[in-house]
């Protein structure tokens, strides 16, 4: 391939990631209307929820388009190929489990980010209860897949088989770790005390950010299970064979409908309508 | 229902908070039943140490007036037998009365201060 060649294709990636990226966070009425679940929030909390879903969006870019570039980078240096979804070879090299390990790095940071506060010596708060909007059946499903992971990576590993499928369960503990530090973020985050329309806007950002790191957590823990089954060594029964391959195919797909769940938008057929 | 704490004030924080959360209790405003916030919580919306919050808690069941249910949070017990809100209120105004006195205010600037505190509450 010559320069000039390389030198086109390289200004056009460039050009796509950046067109991405601008119109990736940029944040619509249609946005706000979909956060805040009302048509037409007052302008001061619209502001809030747009700068929060850009400041979302923008980290949880960085982070994909990151751990993309750490996929194809470790692909390309020590595996010699690079893949997209569970198989042969490394998850360190599949773009779909390293970008969405950035993702949850990037979603970590957006909501572990934090305005500096005027200097005042007395703080309030509230001893209502409050709201609880953590996903737990989410969670607790994502919990037990990771564990389920690492007792059948451990399971390989200590009936001599190999140790490939325990440091792929490894890799899903340490994702499912970033995605406990996050939930964490969220919930420890000072809640709104004095005005009712702070509380409002504070309760809706937690909503949609339990949910999307829940979904986000529940997609790393299936990809990592899929990724520690399919590193079990062949050897098995044709039908065993066909059973693994729907396992890792559902995986999969399971994953694919929670990348949507969680992301940070609405999806393509929500209309405002739906909030009347 | 909202405690303030002053990080600059010279009684320690723990002692801020137990004595505003006995006052709730004893007024009636947190009636017998009512769950408390989690440790967690309340200590990150003060910016308190989990266990100065946990001291807290522990203090209150010392004393009877909440009741600590393991994974059923801690609820507020009955605290009509507490009589401590009418000898606080006495003290706090003896020490505006002071203050005001020290600062040579009218009684009226004083009575605005008042009014005005309790419209930021």
């Amino acid at each position: 391939m010559s320069i000039a060649i390389l030198v086109v294709l390289v200004a056009i990636g460039v050009a796509v990631v950046s067109y991405v990226t601008i119109a990736g966070v940029r944040v619509s009425d249609r946005d706000v209307a979909w956060i805040a679940h009302a048509v037409q929030p007052p302008p001061p909390q619209a502001v809030v929820y747009s700068r929060y879903l850009q400041r979302h969006r923008r980290h949880r870019l960085a982070g994909g388009l990151f751990g993309t570039i750490f996929a194809v980078t470790m692909g390309i240096r020590w595996y010699g190929e690079v893949h997209i979804g569970i198989g042969e070879g490394n998850p360190l090299a599949d773009i779909l489990f390293c970008a969405m390990a950035g993702v949850l790095v990037g979603a970590l940071s957006a909501e572990t980010f934090r305005l500096s506060e005027p200097a005042s010596s007395t703080i309030a708060a509230s001893l209502a209860t409050r709201d609880d909007p953590s996903r737990r059946d989410l969670t607790k499903l994502a919990r037990s897949i990771t564990i389920m992971s690492l007792a059948i990576g451990g399971l390989v590993a200590a009936t001599g088989n190999g140790t490939e499928s325990l440091w792929v369960a490894a890799a899903g503990g340490l994702v499912a770790m970033v995605a406990e530090a996050t939930r964490s973020a969220i919930s420890s985050r000072r809640r709104p005390v004095l005005s009712d329309q702070a509380r409002a806007v504070d309760l809706r950002i937690r909503t949609f950010a339990n949910r999307s790191v829940a979904a986000l957590q529940l997609a790393a823990a299936l990809l990592a299970i899929g990724w520690t089954v399919a590193k079990i060594p062949a050897g098995e029964p044709a039908a065993i064979g066909l059973l693994r391959f729907l396992f890792v195919l559902g995986c999969l797909f399971a994953t694919a409908i929670l990348l949507n769940t969680a992301a940070p938008r609405p999806s393509r057929t929500w209309t405002t309508d739906t909030l009347a | 229902m909202i405690v303030h704490l002053d990080t600059a004030s010279v009684i320690p924080v723990f002692e801020q908070l137990r004595s505003q959360i006995e006052r709730l209790i004893a007024s009636g405003q947190l009636r017998p039943g009512t769950k408390l916030p989690p440790i967690r919580q309340l200590a990150s919306d003060l910016s308190l140490a989990r266990g100065t919050v946990n001291k807290v808690y522990d203090a209150l069941a010392r004393d009877g007036l909440v009741e600590t249910a393991g994974r059923h949070g801690t609820i507020v017990l009955d605290g009509s037998k507490v009589t401590t809100s009418s000898t606080d209120l006495a003290a706090a105004a003896d020490t505006l009365a002071v203050v005001t006195r020290q600062l040579g205010l009218e009684p009226d600037a004083a009575h605005q201060a008042l009014d005005d505190a309790l419209g930021r509450l």
